[in-house]
């Protein structure tokens, strides 16, 4: 990617200036309004009479509290505080049109104008849900409902006559439940739908930090793919070159190893090929064939791959200690591919001189899943080295892909961080798991543990017979 | 009198082949060190006229290796070459600014190597002095490919 992905504040702050420009486009209709209905309210307080004067005063004060209201959200607005600057202007309405109602209650009752202002409540529900957060719609949805109530009390009080549509006297009982339910049906409508804005922001927001990670694996992999390729390259296109242009000033012997240098370092090459196309095929489809395997078997044909037979560059000491008869549920290859990676990792990583052990035995059952069925027998595969061990808090890394230890991509031992990782996926798509245990200390080494379903009964004599044209093959 | 030249990496495989190859397309007789430590021992107990040295390598780098070196009053003036697999858009700059003469990336043929090993034995002081100026004023790279 060319450019920085955003992550999930740079949908929030997208949020904000939605919101900004929301209150910046309505505010000066809303300013201009109230500005004609202060000096609608002011010719009023100067033409009434002295009876009407106290009236007048108060209602006016309401206009003035809307009126200040939203002069401090501007400042709020100014100063970047969205929340502050909504709450003030949303209270300051609320505040200021429930007084117009009350005024308007109390001059001339409960009629078809009032109820237009008591439409206008639901009207500060939506401007609150636009402008404001959660917390700030339910206590001006509350307040609301407190008001709605005491004005139609209040209506059927001082007027009792009062009698419009819905709204008479008598029934101020259905009223005011109806009125309340009108306002929260309102409410939560509005907090659904920001709910469900909020949670599209935040999927976004996580998706595109999803893509932010991968981008990053990718580059890494990049990296450690062309420092892993760059080496073997040069040699063999120098060996190839040596011999094109001084292969007769080359004994015998040294071109035998020169081309023996090129032909082993290609075999490296063609690993690293397979190992990337690994890891295409298991994201597509996983293991293709479960059937019982001979643990024994599988570990002696992943040696001979490990240590193929008269190699003198890997003399280690090797414990093993696995019965004959332990069977599990497995395809063949991947796991063989399995050992092969965690017995060369033992072997690569550890200094030449260390034991490395290699263990199976029965594990504790795992439960039955449902009630009345048996519980699933395990055989548990350990690899052990004696070498450096891993950070315990490298641990966690260790299993993801394209990812090398810190400590290893400075070291000479070549990797592309997808040996592990197709270890677990293969390990999971056999229905096992896999995992390691250090303490970090140098010479505890780690202990890898594969966990497959234990196979009973004995192996089919076809299997017998392709582990043997296997065996036959790799040696 | 031919040429001695220390070959300083951790990959084995490539730096036997690069000795031998050294030996017969250059006519110099190369020594071999697998790490940084042991490369420095062997420039300054044999001072080979021109020293060729990988960057990722366990322990002492490849940078630090040539600061080390350049660093030392017996060996400030060997020619140093880094041969390694980071990129030059990455490492170039570090490379000479660390006080190497010449940064080549790998995969390089045998014939650009000697070729290199030729022009680095023919740097002088004065060359070389006048090079890490220019960098440490600048904020372009080195000249020298």
């Amino acid at each position: 990617m060319s450019q920085q992905p955003p992550s999930l504040s740079t949908f929030a702050r997208y949020d904000l200036l939605r919101r900004k420009r929301l209150l910046q486009v309505l505010l000066p209709i809303l300013i201009v309004a109230i500005i004609l209905a202060s000096f609608d309210y002011i010719v009023r307080l100067l033409v009434s009479t002295p009876d009407q004067l106290l009236f007048n005063l108060l209602s006016s004060s309401f206009i003035f509290i809307i009126f200040f209201g939203f002069i401090w959200g501007l400042f709020a607005l100014r100063r970047e505080s969205i929340t502050i600057a909504s709450a003030l202007m949303v209270t300051a309405g609320c505040i200021g049109l429930l007084g117009v109602f009350v005024r308007h209650i109390l001059n001339q009752g409960l009629d078809p104008t009032a109820l237009i202002e008591l439409l206008i409540l639901p009207s500060i529900l939506v401007l609150t849900s636009l402008f404001g957060n959660i917390r700030l719609l339910v206590v001006v949805t509350i307040l609301i409902n407190v008001i709605t109530a005491s004005m139609i009390v209040l209506a059927g009080i001082t007027h009792p006559e009062t009698d419009v549509f819905l709204i008479a006297h008598a029934s101020n009982v259905f009223a005011i439940p109806l009125a309340i339910l009108f306002e929260w049906l309102i409410a939560i409508f509005l907090l659904a739908q920001q709910s469900s804005y909020q949670g599209v922001l935040r999927d976004l927001g996580q998706a595109f930090e999803r893509l932010e990670q991968l981008d990053e694996l990718k580059d890494q992999f990049i990296a450690h793919v062309n420092h892993e390729l760059r080496n073997p390259v040069m040699t063999m296109r120098g060996s190839v070159e040596l011999v094109a242009k001084a292969g007769e000033r080359l004994t015998e012997k040294e071109r035998e190893e020169v081309l023996n240098k090129a032909l082993r370092v290609g075999d490296g090459l063609s690993h690293l090929l397979e190992s990337i196309l690994e890891v295409r095929a298991i994201d597509r489809g996983g293991v293709s064939e479960i059937q019982p395997v001979s643990v024994r078997q599988m570990l002696d044909d992943a040696l001979l791959l490990v240590n193929p037979v008269g190699n003198e560059l890997i003399q280690r000491d090797l414990h093993i200690h696995i019965p004959d008869d332990l069977n599990v549920m497995a395809d063949p290859i991947p796991l063989q591919q399995i050992l092969t990676n965690l017995i060369s990792n033992a072997l690569k990583y550890t200094p030449a001189g260390t034991p490395v052990d290699i263990t199976a035995h029965l594990a504790p059952p795992v439960p039955a899943t449902k009630r009345g069925g048996t519980p699933t027998e395990i055989i548990e595969i350990l690899v052990r080295d004696y070498g450096p061990g891993i950070p315990p808090d490298q641990i966690p890394l260790l299993f993801h892909r394209f990812v090398r230890l810190p400590r290893d991509m400075g070291s000479s031992v070549t990797g592309t961080g997808l040996g592990l990782y197709l270890c677990q996926r293969f390990a999971e798509a056999m229905g096992g798991r896999i995992w390691v245990e250090s303490t970090g200390v140098v010479g505890e080494g780690a202990t890898f543990h594969l966990q497959l379903t234990r196979a009973t009964g004995k192996l089919p004599a076809t299997l017998f017979a392709t582990l043997l044209s296997q065996n036959s093959s790799s040696s | 009198m031919p040429h001695s030249i220390l070959l300083v990496d951790d990959n084995v495989e490539l730096v036997e082949l690069l000795a031998l190859s050294l030996k017969v397309l250059g006519g110099y007789i190369a020594t071999v060190a697998t790490d940084g430590i042991m490369g420095i021992e062997l420039a300054m107990t044999s001072r080979p006229d021109c020293i060729v040295v990988d960057v990722m390598m366990p322990g002492l780098d490849g940078f630090q290796f040539v600061r080390a070196l350049r660093g030392d009053q017996q060996t400030e003036d060997i020619p140093l070459i880094i041969l390694t697999a980071v990129p030059q858009e990455k490492g170039r700059f570090s490379g000479l600014a660390s006080g190497a003469d010449y940064y080549l990336t790998k995969p390089v043929t045998i014939t650009d190597l000697v070729d290199a090993i030729q022009r680095a034995i023919a740097t002088s002081n004065a060359d070389r002095a006048e090079r890490l100026q220019h960098l440490a004023t600048t904020d372009e790279e080195g000249p020298i490919s």
